[in-house]
């Protein structure tokens, strides 16, 4: 398409240069003769001036020789008069060559020249031959080599004669007779220049031509250049009128010299051309670029008009899924005014969409939004983007229903917030749910308390009477045991009685713990503690029982401190239970191992020992209250409660506990707390020198 | 022969206590409450006192208190019996204003020891 374009702009100028090289060849031609035409004029209007001047000048000699006749005729022919008086004429009349007298006799007297008088009658010179031909008053002579009537000596004559030209125009003499009461008393004659009469001035009045002077017989006079033709059918001719004859003068004009040269026309047309080739590239040029910016809009606008299509078209999708979702939806703008409700929404409230449609929301009683909750809604929306709201409806209908309402930000395209979007459900079922919920959680917390008021007080009223069974049983052992012989069955109930009023003594224990440990809701106390301290304090107590049926213990310790945030007295029993445990379970023969490390983050308690193990499907409720693993031949007998109270100690002081066992190889409890910030540790117990890091106790 | 002054107003483990501590070697005189015992502190001038912390009318740390206020008395070491409950303030007052502690229930022979060594 664009090179087609191209060919139409190259085809234009084709055209106008076709149009230039016509319009230039009719010019040249116009040109030309308008030039032609020009100089004829000019031409014409100087030869008829110089026809009728010449004409006069002419006249003006005749007259003039005629005055000089006249005046001889009546003052009688003098010598020096006459003389004088051609002399006079001659000055005046540059055309007149010499003036000659001759008297009645035909004898030629005297011949005045500009150079002065000659007397002729003394003179042996022949008289010229002369035919006449009368002009006017003035008979003109013609002379010819072979007639001249004037003296041979006359120069004009001599040299009229040497030429020997029968066409030569150039002398011509007029003669005026002198006649006194009709009587011929002699003849002035006077030689007529007529190159200087006609020839120079034509010459130098007329515009540089050819010309030519023809007298009434047709024959030549005159010619400029000399010895020129008048052919050339352009030339004009004037007619000079004497009083009784007409020549004729041609002219024939010469070319102008300013007339146009064909290469002209070629150098001014392809100027004029390229003048307006020129623009018709460069408009071609902006057309084509135009042209490539229209396609390129066009292409725009149609890809945007599809791209509008697919968002229109989109938009149905997006009008259709919201229009069909169970939830309602609402478009709420600035001002409060719903603009647009979907049917759920006017389902919901027992509407149709056009009750809400352009409403105030606050006039929506069924809406339950008030003016001063629709600017709580903006602004928290406006400031979070995201605001949810649960409210009671009443429907018009009088019956009601909670709705849960998700309010967000309609925006516009420079992210703007123009509106609110509010997403609605019924909530009922689950209000009435939580409702439930939080009643059910309300009793189990009563219950709860309840419980742990009835333990603690149980356990409170059961520390006297179990201090009083230990006491007596003390007595018992101590004091009456002794008065008596008792059998070796004796013994062992008395034995018997003593270990379960310990064991009632321990679970009174702790269940006060376990009732103190519940009702701290506070955390434990945020202390600087070492648990290497802590481990080898304990450590050192089991040591002091001496207890030959109990196994070894071993401690670990790390070459520094390893503190951690928590409560001293906790930390202990958490050593103490779990070493206490091992203990129990592991033959004398056998090894507990404790063991520190810590590491930047953490601080590692691990309590290894090499008993009897636990059963795997034990392992996940060993931490449970009153949760015993049965361990058949084994008498060894626990309150239950020892590590659920551990684990509770442990989560108090944001620690992580893992026990593994294998049964009839050992058990491990790994303790592990996040190690205290650098430089919170206190400077004693850095100093304290806990070595060598292994140590075993018997 | 030491004198132990035991205040506690349970009467049967009073009695018990009473027996096991004779026993053990010492004279014991008992009250049921922080008035009486403080009577009869003034009256007998007992060696050391081991005394419930929690009492009807006349509670263990107030009956010390006063035992403290007395120019015959103000020396005379004082033990308390008491509740693993207790809290922390309880116990620092107990050992601010008394010499120690034990909590109930108690091992009889770790009451002896901290007796001797409060005697000691």
């Amino acid at each position: 398409m664009i090179k087609d374009r191209a060919v139409s702009v190259r085809i234009a100028q084709l055209l106008a240069g076709v149009v230039l090289a016509i319009t230039a060849s009719f010019l040249y031609p116009t040109y030309n003769a308008y030039l032609e035409y020009k100089v004829s004029n000019e031409v014409r209007r100087v030869g008829t001036e110089a026809a009728q001047r010449e004409a006069e000048r002419i006249d003006n000699t005749l007259i003039e020789i005629n005055a000089l006749a006249a005046r001889i005729a009546s003052a009688g022919f003098n010598r020096v008069a006459f003389t004088r008086a051609a002399q006079d004429a001659l000055a005046r009349n540059p055309a007149l060559g010499s003036i000659d007298y001759f008297n009645a006799d035909g004898e030629h007297v005297l011949l005045v020249a500009p150079s002065g008088p000659k007397d002729m009658l003394h003179s042996k010179a022949k008289s010229p031959d002369v035919s006449f031909q009368t002009i006017s008053a003035v008979t003109i002579v013609q002379a010819r080599a072979d007639l001249t009537k004037s003296v041979a000596a006359s120069d004009v004559l001599r040299m009229a004669r040497r030429r020997g030209d029968e066409n030569g125009p150039l002398n011509v003499f007029a003669a005026a007779p002198i006649m006194i009461k009709h009587e011929a008393q002699g003849e002035v004659v006077a030689r007529i220049d007529i190159r200087s009469l006609l020839i120079d001035d034509l010459v130098s009045t007329l515009p540089p031509a050819k010309f030519t002077l023809d007298d009434s017989a047709g024959r030549q006079q005159a010619s400029w250049p000399p010895g020129n033709e008048v052919t050339n059918p352009s030339a004009q001719t004037f007619p000079i009128k004497f009083a009784d004859r007409q020549w004729e003068l041609a002219v024939e004009p010469a070319l102008p010299a300013q007339l146009a040269k064909p290469w002209w026309f070629v150098v001014g047309g392809l100027l004029v051309w390229l003048v307006l080739a020129w623009p018709i590239e460069v408009v071609g040029q902006i057309n084509r670029r135009v042209r490539v910016l229209n396609e390129g809009l066009e292409a725009r606008v149609a890809a945007r008009t599809r791209q509008l299509q697919s968002t229109v078209a989109e938009t149905r999708k997006l009008a259709a899924v919201v229009e069909s979702v169970s939830e309602g939806v609402m478009l709420v703008s600035l001002d409060g005014t719903i603009r647009y409700a979907n049917a759920a929404l006017a389902n919901a409230l027992r509407c149709k969409t056009s009750d809400l449609t352009d409403k105030a929301a606050q006039d929506i009683g069924a809406l339950a939004l008030s003016k001063a909750t629709l600017d709580e809604i903006r602004e928290t929306v406006g400031r979070d983007g995201y605001m949810y709201l649960e409210n009671a409806r009443t429907r018009s209908d009088g019956s009601t229903y909670w709705a849960g309402v998700s309010f967000t930000a309609q925006r516009d395209a420079d992210g703007k917030m123009v509106g609110l979007i509010a997403v609605s459900r019924d909530i009922t079922d689950r209000r009435a749910l939580v409702d439930q919920l939080m009643t059910a959680k309300g009793d189990l917390e009563r219950q709860m308390r309840v419980r742990a008021d009835f333990i603690g007080t149980a356990s409170h009223e059961l520390r006297t009477p179990a201090t009083t069974l230990r006491t007596l049983c003390a007595l018992l052992v101590s004091k009456i045991a002794p008065r008596y012989s008792f059998e070796e069955e004796d013994r062992a109930l008395v034995g018997l009685l003593d270990r379960e009023t310990k064991r009632l003594s321990l679970l009174v224990d702790d269940l006060l713990e376990v009732g103190k440990i519940d009702a701290e809701e506070a955390r434990r106390p945020d202390a600087d503690v070492d648990v290497s301290d802590v481990a080898r304090s304990e450590v050192d107590g089991f040591r002091e029982l001496d207890d030959e049926q109990a196994p070894p213990v071993e401690l670990r310790l790390p070459a520094g401190a390893a503190v951690v945030r928590g409560d001293d007295a906790a930390l202990r029993r958490v050593v103490g239970n779990l070493v206490g445990n091992a203990r129990k379970f592991t033959p004398a023969s056998g090894l507990v191992t404790v063991t520190v490390e810590r590491s930047a983050t953490r601080v590692r308690l691990a309590v290894a020992d090499t008993g009897v193990g636990i059963p795997e499907a034990d392992l996940p409720h060993i931490f449970d209250r009153f949760y015993r693993v049965e361990r058949p031949g084994t008498a060894i007998r626990g309150t239950g409660l020892g590590l659920a109270i551990v684990a509770r100690l442990v989560e108090q002081m944001h620690g992580t506990i893992a026990v593994s066992s294998v049964v009839g190889k050992g058990t491990t409890v790994t303790v592990e707390f996040p190690a205290a910030a650098a430089g919170t540790a206190a400077p004693h117990l850095q100093a304290v020198d806990y070595e060598p890091s292994s140590q075993k106790l018997a | 022969m030491k004198q132990i002054l035991l205040v506690d107003d349970e009467p049967v483990l009073r009695s018990v206590l009473r027996q096991f501590l004779e026993f053990s070697g010492y004279e014991v005189v008992e009250a049921g409450d922080g008035t009486g015992a403080l009577a009869l502190a003034r009256r007998q001038r007992p060696d050391i006192v081991l005394t419930d912390l929690l009492m009807p009318q006349k509670d263990g740390l107030d009956f010390c208190r006063e035992l403290r206020t007395d120019p015959d008395l103000f020396d005379v070491p004082v033990l308390f019996v008491t509740a693993r409950n207790a809290d922390v303030a309880q116990r620092e007052e107990m050992e601010r204003v008394g010499n120690g502690f034990v909590v109930k229930p108690f091992e009889p022979d770790h009451l002896l020891r901290t007796i001797e060594s409060l005697l000691a």
